[in-house]
Order: C-alpha cells, then sequence, then structure tokens
C-alpha cells in the first residue's frame, strides 16, 4: 500500500513536471512560428559601399564552410545583398541597385571587409549610403583600427508615410 | 511518513543520476599540450571536455607518457596533437593508436619553416607562434569537432569565429608593440629556438634570416641545460656576445639556472622568462594562449627597447 502511495505521488511530480515543461515548449514553438506580418517597402532602393582600404582575404577567417571566405560581405535585414569575392580597391565604390527587403520600420545593414594586416596602425572604414528614388536616406561609416575586421551594423526607420523621416 | 521520504530519496536519486549522466555522456577531447587545450577549449565551450597531457611547464620534446595519460586517451572520444614531431618520439599520435583512437593532426595546412637539426633540415614544429598559424589550427579542430560532434557544429564555428578576431587583434597588437623596439635592438635570443615562426612573422632577428637566435652549443631535447662541456660553455658565451643582443631570454620550460650564470659572464642581462613549448599555469597571466603571447611581447618590448 505504502510502495503505491510512494508511485503514486513520484508519477503526480514527475508528470506534472513533464505537463509543465511540454505545454510551455508548445507555447514558445507556437510564437516563434507565428508568420511575420509583410512589412517590406515599395520603392527604388540603391546602396553603395566604399571602403576606406583595399579588401584582401582575411587570414583569420573560419575556413569550414564549402565556399570561400568572401573579403566583403553586405547584408540588409539579414539577408545577403552582396558577398563580394574579388579585392575591392580603395576607395572603390560598389553599388547595388534595386535591392529589396528594405522593411517599414527598424532595418538594419550589416557590413563586414577585412583591411590588411599590415596597414595595423591606420583606421578604416566603410562609408555606407542608401538611397531611396534619388534620396539619400542612410550615409554612415562604419569604423574600426588595430588591424581588426571592419564589421558593424547601421540602423534606420523607414516610415512608409512620413518619406525623409529616418534615423541617421 | 517513512513512505514519503523513500520518495523523496528516489525522486532526488533520480536527477543526481540524470545530471551524473548527463557529464559524463559529454565526448572528451584529450589535447598533447596546453596550447592545443586551450585552442580546444575556445572551440569547445562547455559541450565538450577538454583534457590535456602535458602539465603546465612540462617539455613535449623529452615528455615520456605515464600509465595515466594511457587512461585519459582510452577514455577519450577524440585527440588532438600538434604534429610535425613536436611531441618527441610521436608520443600522442602512439598514445590514439594503440587506443584505437582519431586524432587530429592541427598543423595540417601549415606551411612549415625548416630549421637545422644535428646536420639535417626539419620542419619546425613551434607554428603557434605565429597567429595566422594558430587560425589553421584553430579550423583544424572545429572539423575535426564536427565530426564528432555534428549537431554542434554551428556552435563550434560561432565559438572559432569569435576566437579568430580575438587572434586577429592580437597579431596586430603585437605588431604594434614590436614597432616599440627600434629596428637594430630586435635581436631575440633565447634559451632554444622556439621562436622561429614568431621572429619570420614579427620581423625579429634580421641578420639571421629572421630566425629564432639561440646561443651555439645550447639546445633543448636530451639535454635541457645539462651536458654542458667547457668547451660548449665556451661557445656559448662567444655566441651571446657576437649576437649583439641587448637581452638574453629564459623559457619557462627550461632550468634556467645555467643560461643565467652564462648571462652574467656575458654581461648580458636576462631580459626574462617566456613562455614557449608550454602556456603558463593555472591562475597565471600565461594561462590562456592570448595571455602567453601578450606577455611575451612585452617582455621583449621592456627588456629590448
Amino acid at each position: 500500500m505504502r510502495f503505491l502511495l510512494v508511485v503514486t505521488i513520484w508519477v503526480v511530480i514527475v508528470g506534472g513536471l513533464w505537463g509543465y515543461i511540454a505545454d510551455r515548449d508548445t507555447r514558445r514553438q507556437q510564437i516563434t512560428a507565428a508568420t511575420p506580418m509583410d512589412l517590406s517597402v515599395e520603392g527604388r532602393f540603391v546602396i553603395e559601399v566604399t571602403p576606406t582600404f583595399s579588401t584582401e582575404k582575411d587570414p583569420f577567417a573560419l575556413t569550414t564552410s564549402d565556399s570561400s571566405v568572401p573579403p566583403l560581405t553586405v547584408k540588409l535585414n539579414g539577408m545577403y545583398i552582396d558577398t563580394h569575392t574579388q579585392e575591392v580597391l580603395r576607395g572603390q565604390t560598389l553599388r547595388y541597385e534595386d535591392v529589396s527587403g528594405v522593411l517599414s520600420g527598424h532595418n538594419e545593414i550589416y557590413v563586414s571587409a577585412s583591411p590588411p594586416l599590415s596597414e595595423n596602425t591606420l583606421e578604416h572604414g566603410v562609408r555606407v549610403k542608401l538611397y531611396e528614388d534619388s534620396t539619400l536616406v542612410v550615409d554612415q561609416t562604419v569604423w574600426a583600427d588595430q588591424g581588426a575586421l571592419v564589421s558593424g551594423t547601421i540602423s534606420f526607420n523607414h516610415s512608409a508615410d512620413e518619406e525623409g523621416s529616418h534615423d541617421h | 511518513m517513512k513512505g514519503i521520504i523513500y520518495g523523496l530519496v528516489f525522486f532526488v536519486s533520480l536527477f543526481c543520476s540524470s545530471f551524473a549522466v548527463a557529464i559524463a555522456s559529454k565526448p572528451i577531447v584529450v589535447a598533447s599540450t596546453t596550447q592545443i587545450a586551450d585552442f580546444a577549449r575556445q572551440v569547445a565551450g562547455d559541450r565538450l571536455i577538454v583534457k590535456c597531457v602535458l602539465a603546465p611547464g612540462a617539455d613535449p620534446h623529452t615528455y615520456q607518457p605515464t600509465p595515466d595519460d594511457v587512461q585519459m586517451v582510452l577514455e577519450s572520444d577524440i585527440c588532438l596533437e600538434n604534429g610535425l614531431h613536436l611531441e618527441g618520439k610521436n608520443w600522442m599520435s602512439t598514445l590514439a593508436t594503440d587506443a584505437g583512437k582519431p586524432i587530429i593532426t592541427t598543423t595540417d595546412g601549415i606551411k612549415p619553416l625548416a630549421i637545422s637539426s644535428e646536420g639535417e633540415m626539419v620542419a619546425d614544429p613551434h607554428a603557434w607562434f605565429s597567429p595566422k598559424n594558430v587560425a589553421v589550427y584553430v579550423n583544424n579542430i572545429v572539423k575535426g569537432f564536427s565530426q564528432l560532434d555534428p549537431d554542434g557544429k554551428q556552435n563550434y564555428e560561432a565559438r572559432a569565429t569569435l576566437f579568430l578576431q580575438q587572434l586577429r587583434v592580437l597579431d596586430s597588437w603585437v605588431r604594434q608593440q614590436i614597432n616599440r623596439i627600434p629596428t637594430q635592438r630586435r635581436i631575440l635570443v633565447t634559451t632554444h629556438d622556439a621562436f622561429n615562426y614568431f621572429c619570420t612573422e614579427f620581423k625579429l632577428n634580421a641578420n639571421n634570416n629572421f630566425l629564432s637566435i639561440a646561443p651555439v652549443g645550447w639546445s633543448t631535447g636530451a639535454e635541457v641545460g645539462g651536458g654542458m662541456t667547457p668547451e660548449r660553455r665556451r661557445k656559448v658565451v662567444q655566441s651571446i656576445k657576437e649576437s649583439g643582443a641587448p637581452a638574453l631570454f629564459v623559457e619557462t620550460t627550461i632550468n634556467p639556472k645555467q643560461i643565467r650564470e652564462i648571462a652574467k659572464e656575458t654581461g648580458v642581462k636576462i631580459g626574462g622568462e617566456l613562455y614557449s613549448d608550454s602556456m603558463g599555469p593555472e591562475g597565471s597571466a600565461g594561462e590562456t594562449y592570448i595571455g602567453m603571447m601578450r606577455e611575451n611581447v612585452l617582455l621583449m618590448v621592456n627588456a629590448l627597447k
């Protein structure tokens, strides 16, 4: 009888805990699986990227993936705009026309580039511009020094109603 | 009441045993040297248990594995070695092969420097003194761990990416610090020629083709400071004087007593103890690779500038 009581208590405690965890995980999955609203903004967007240095292959790159590591990467809201596999020269502007993926509200442009290790005493930067229908809406530079990768995120807000109300 | 107590004991012991099983089920990695163990920990995080055969301060060239090492490798899932014959008589690969364990040679893909040893050219195994080479070590470790534990691949790569960026900054910082030493004073004389990659990468010892300088007649290996004859001692003293070095550096894996006496005889100051074949003990500034490199460089700069 006592043994049955022990087993019953054990089943109630463990079963209750299991039920709670399963229920909590299901709720989390439902939240993450919720379909996001399509917030894409109509318009003609152009991104320009200009490094203050000539890019070079990063000797400290992770090389475990199949593709080679590009010396310059540009992403908009987490989506690749470009992984530039060729060397980009100092002052050379890369222009990406008809960029899609700008959202209403918060946006991010991520840029990463590998400057030459031999120029480690210099500060290096990558200037990023975003145009909407020929109007400059973002103009910022990501800086790095001491030989580090130039890597950073530029945030801006886009309001579909108010033209030109962007955070810089 | 008794039943409830028994139930609680049963419940608690169930949890404790499942926790113990979770720890025991983590794959075990055994690295030969302290440097490789550090690289492995940077990649593994808490997902794998990383153990090291060599204790801090031990010399990999002359190390003799113990029965405890054999047991450690037997219980492992993967082994890591430096290769290029750093591990004297290839003791790490012998341990792994005898135990039937996979082994990763972490220097695979590095272009080794050729050095003269006892009349023949051999590959210099001290490749970790170039942070760029350490990037190769790290990539090899990530590949090995990803094969061992494919579910952890993304995390291994993410951790490695952070460590590789730290290595890049370290490389740049070392260049800046070495630049504080006037070029004609960039002469690095150490008690054994472990610093070839360092001198090549950061441009020291221009008069020796940017290779390490160890006093003639002095070497690591069998004697480790012992077996010094009067003739060899005379050669060592002469060699140090001819090098024009502002300072002489000893290494943590080598008995410094004799070299201190020789330095006194030559009138060259001792620059300090460099970490070379082994990192520092736990709690010391040199307990990690980056710490070891940082402390070495600061000693060099302070003694040579």
